[in-house]
């Protein structure tokens, strides 16, 4: 069904090439060699950022060669540079034709579509400045959704995923191309007037721009990576806090997602999330996994992690507005309610869900419905409502389930955890028990 | 909406409001270009590329300094300036841009605000005087190529006092790796932009929107520079922070990781070790005591670990993560003598740099020892390993007491 789709894509692109080729045959190669050089280079440069969004300066050119062949081949000519703007060398040498050709038609449609819209408005609208700038937004807007229909269309005939849904996933595209294809118009108006070799000066930012962008997407993934190692690391210490903090993290993107906070916030808080307790590195690996009840002196061991946990997130400068998030004090929503920020609520919730539906050495996992109720309860006075109630929201909607009988990790152990207590966030159950005692 | 973004839209604000009104007064003139262009210089002051190396370490003798070194968006503006209008008032716009922006500056104190604007002044002349000169010498049938010959040179000059200042400055110049390539993002634009406002013999003469428009790429390189920039940082605090791990949890002396990265990065370079070496050592001597939190703790109850233990889980730890990597065989190797007769010469050097710093960190700071007592024993504990290892106590004594 797939293929018989690109076929048809392939086959529509040639009609229309066809057809733009007879109304207006093409008498000026040289521009469409050099943009669809250009063409092909820029869509070599593009970048995928951490949400999913593809940054690609190819529309700029295309956008260029709109302007360029304008008077000479105004379909056509664009159209062959878009064909070239899909001819990827990483594609080449894996030797994936039919995604080569079917990027070319989509390329080649896209841009044939924008510059039919840009050729059909009338000299007056495009050659004056304020004007001709906004007469580059239809032509913007006809190619992502071009390219989006096609795209999306073959989504569904892979996996019948919504059209509808692809079409929204691919709005945020407008956001890139849009100034792209201004200075596309700019570019063109300059190639045109002085020729080619200013197109190329263009390009020296751009690469620039991709290459330090790129450079900056790895360090974001090695630092990601270091954070995650030394998680793991911290649990290597305590078995029954294995994949605590990556759970604590995506509960706490739930309720994230949920308020709507904005995507750094939700970066920095996934961050806090993975190391709120990286404190506990320097608690002692017997005190950690001890079964009984700690002693007086050993508790105020432990409870020291807080404060380090504290220390250490505060010397890293993106992580210090939230770094009392892993102190209680911060992250009691009765103590802190006017200080405290959302990020830090956020995670206690997290944490004390996590907490109640893990086995942990004093308590087995509880149900996922009593921890929701221990959250309700507490809700207003420990805990952000706000919070609970987004992360109630989440997990009903992502449809998940968690607690005794839908745990992960099943691990032995030396003494098996008693069925008792409540529980709630890190050490609540400890403290109780100390003061009990 | 982060303070830069605050500072440049009230500029650009003042930029129009004064276009709008200087083009009420006087319609034909290029007043009103001016005023734009000069929000432009002004905003531009401070979006900055900072080129000074960031991946820092701090204490006395870190492996990359960080300096305050950066270049200016405005240096791109300040080509469009020189090179299409008129001396006099171009030279006003950039000098009453500056003189606005300058209570709007991030730099702290005053004298390092004056400095800064007396640097940008500097560059602003040679910008004005080198194309003026140029143009009035190469520029009487004006072409294309001839606009262009006249720009390249005159970026060049600004390129060449701007590293030669720089250097005064911050003992280091503006043209390291970053720096190049800011410079090229700088120039470039800033030629497009002229060459858009200006246009070439009367054609292609695009006015305001071409700067405004070949901005959008030198905006994204911004972009990505301060990306860069802040994941570069966080990076190398997140390693700072994990070194304060075995300190806080009373494994070893308080500084003794930030003590044994700056002694072992002065002692590698004392031996002429490359800058990606050295970056290893430094990563790898902030952490090698990283595996020991992870080990039972004696204290209470648990089997005391050799060394050798702990650095063997610090180098798995490390080495877990793909760019750590070069520094987890630093420490496994510094945690092994044995192995350095079957390992390359530049691994072994730099992992008994870390061996020795560190033992000579103990000795100092923990069993009180002088220097000299310190080194002289470190002489007599080495074995018949190789004359290579002689060569690192040089060095050490060399960095420590000065002499040799």
């Amino acid at each position: 069904m797939l293929r018989s789709y690109t076929l048809a894509i392939v086959a529509l692109a040639g009609a229309a090439l066809t057809l733009a080729l007879v109304q207006h045959p093409l008498t000026r190669v040289m521009p469409i060699l050099v943009l669809g050089i250009l063409a092909s280079a820029s869509e070599h440069q593009r970048v995928r950022l951490p949400n999913g969004v593809v940054v690609s300066p190819g529309f700029m050119v295309g956008m260029t060669a709109i302007v360029v062949l304008r008077s000479s081949s105004p379909i056509a000519g664009p159209m062959l540079v878009g064909l070239m703007m899909g001819v990827h060398i990483h594609d080449l040498v894996r030797g994936r034709r039919a995604w080569i050709l079917f990027n070319a038609a989509t390329f080649a449609l896209g841009t044939g579509a924008a510059a039919l819209v840009f050729s059909a408005m009338p000299e007056r609208l495009v050659e004056p400045l304020p004007l001709g700038i906004a007469a580059v937004i239809p032509a913007a807007l006809t190619v992502v959704f071009v390219e989006s229909v096609v795209v999306a269309l073959s989504y569904w005939f892979e996996s019948r995923t919504s059209v509808l849904r692809s079409l929204v996933g691919a709005a945020p595209a407008i956001a890139q191309v849009v100034p792209f294809a201004l200075v596309g118009l700019f570019l063109g108006r300059l190639y045109r007037d002085l020729g080619w070799p200013v197109a190329l000066m263009l390009f020296v930012p751009v690469l620039l721009m991709r290459g330090v962008f790129t450079s900056y997407l790895e360090l974001r993934a090695t630092n990601e990576a270091t954070m995650q190692v030394l998680v793991r690391a911290l649990e290597s210490k305590d078995a029954y806090t294995a994949g605590h903090a990556e759970r604590v993290a995506i509960y706490a993107r739930y309720i994230g997602e949920e308020l709507h906070l904005m995507p750094w916030r939700l970066d920095r808080m996934r961050a806090a999330a993975l190391m709120h307790d990286i404190g506990k590195l320097v608690v002692p690996n017997q005190l950690l996994n001890k079964p009984g009840r700690l002693t007086a002196n050993e508790f105020a061991v432990v409870r020291r992690h807080e404060r380090v946990s504290v220390a250490m997130l505060s010397h890293i400068d993106f992580l210090r507005p939230i770094a009392p998030v892993v102190s209680g004090d911060h992250s009691h929503f009765g103590a802190a309610r006017n200080s405290g920020s959302m990020e830090a609520f956020a995670i206690a919730v997290a944490d004390a869900y996590d907490a109640m539906t893990s086995t942990r050495s004093y308590r087995r996992a509880l149900p996922q419905a009593v921890a929701l109720e221990e959250l309700r309860n507490k809700a207003g006075t420990q805990f952000h409502p706000g919070c609970v109630e987004a992360l109630a929201r989440a997990i009903t909607r992502h449809g998940v389930r968690h607690g005794a009988g839908y745990e992960n990790d099943c691990e032995s152990w030396l003494v098996a955890p008693p069925y008792a207590g409540l529980g709630s966030a890190g050490l609540g159950d400890l403290a109780e028990g100390l003061e009990r005692a | 909406m982060t303070l830069v973004w605050r500072r440049c839209a009230l500029l650009a604000l003042c930029g129009l409001l004064a276009a709008a009104a200087a083009a009420a007064i006087v319609p034909s003139s290029s007043t009103a270009t001016l005023c734009l262009l000069g929000a432009g210089v002004a905003a531009g002051e401070l979006m900055v590329l900072r080129v000074g190396d960031v991946c820092a370490l701090r204490g006395t003798a870190p492996m990359v300094r960080r300096t305050n070194a950066e270049l200016p968006l405005s240096f791109a503006v300040l080509i469009v300036l020189a090179s299409s209008f008129d001396w006099r008032p171009a030279i006003a716009t950039f000098v009453a841009a500056q003189v606005v922006v300058f209570p709007l500056r991030f730099e702290p104190r005053v004298r390092e605000r004056v400095q800064r604007t007396l640097h940008h002044l500097v560059i602003g002349a040679i910008a004005f005087g080198t194309f003026h000169v140029v143009f009035a010498v190469f520029g009487q049938h004006e072409r294309l190529s001839v606009l262009l010959g006249t720009l390249i040179v005159t970026v060049l000059a600004m390129v060449f006092v701007d590293a030669g200042i720089q250097g005064w400055l911050h003992q280091s110049g503006a043209l390291g790796h970053r720096g190049r390539r800011a410079w090229s993002a700088i120039s470039s634009s800033g030629m497009l932009m002229a060459i858009g406002e200006r246009g070439v013999a009367g054609s292609c003469h695009l006015g305001v929107w071409g700067p405004m428009l070949f901005a959008i790429p030198l905006f994204a390189a911004w972009y990505s520079f301060e990306r860069f920039d802040a994941a570069t940082r966080a990076h190398q605090q997140t390693i700072e922070a994990l070194a304060m791990a075995p300190e806080f949890a009373g494994l070893v002396a308080a500084g003794h990781a930030d003590r044994v990265a700056d002694l072992s990065v002065s002692i590698g370079r004392a031996l002429g070790l490359g800058d990606v070496v050295l970056h290893r050592l430094a990563t790898a001597a902030r952490l090698h005591h990283l595996g020991a939190v992870t080990l039972d703790d004696p204290a209470f109850g648990g089997p005391l670990a050799p060394a050798a233990t702990i650095a063997h889980v610090t180098a798995d730890m490390l080495r877990g993560i793909a760019p750590l990597a070069g520094a987890g065989d630093i420490v496994a190797r510094a945690g092994s003598r044995r192995s350095f007769t079957f390992l390359d010469a530049r691994g072994n050097t730099a992992a008994m740099v870390l061996q020795h710093a560190n033992a000579f960190d103990e000795a100092v700071s923990e069993r009180r020892l002088s220097p000299a007592v310190a080194i002289e024993g470190l002489r007599e504990a080495v074995g018949v390993v190789g004359p290579e290892e002689h060569l690192v106590i040089d060095a050490l004594e060399l960095v420590v007491i000065g002499t040799r």
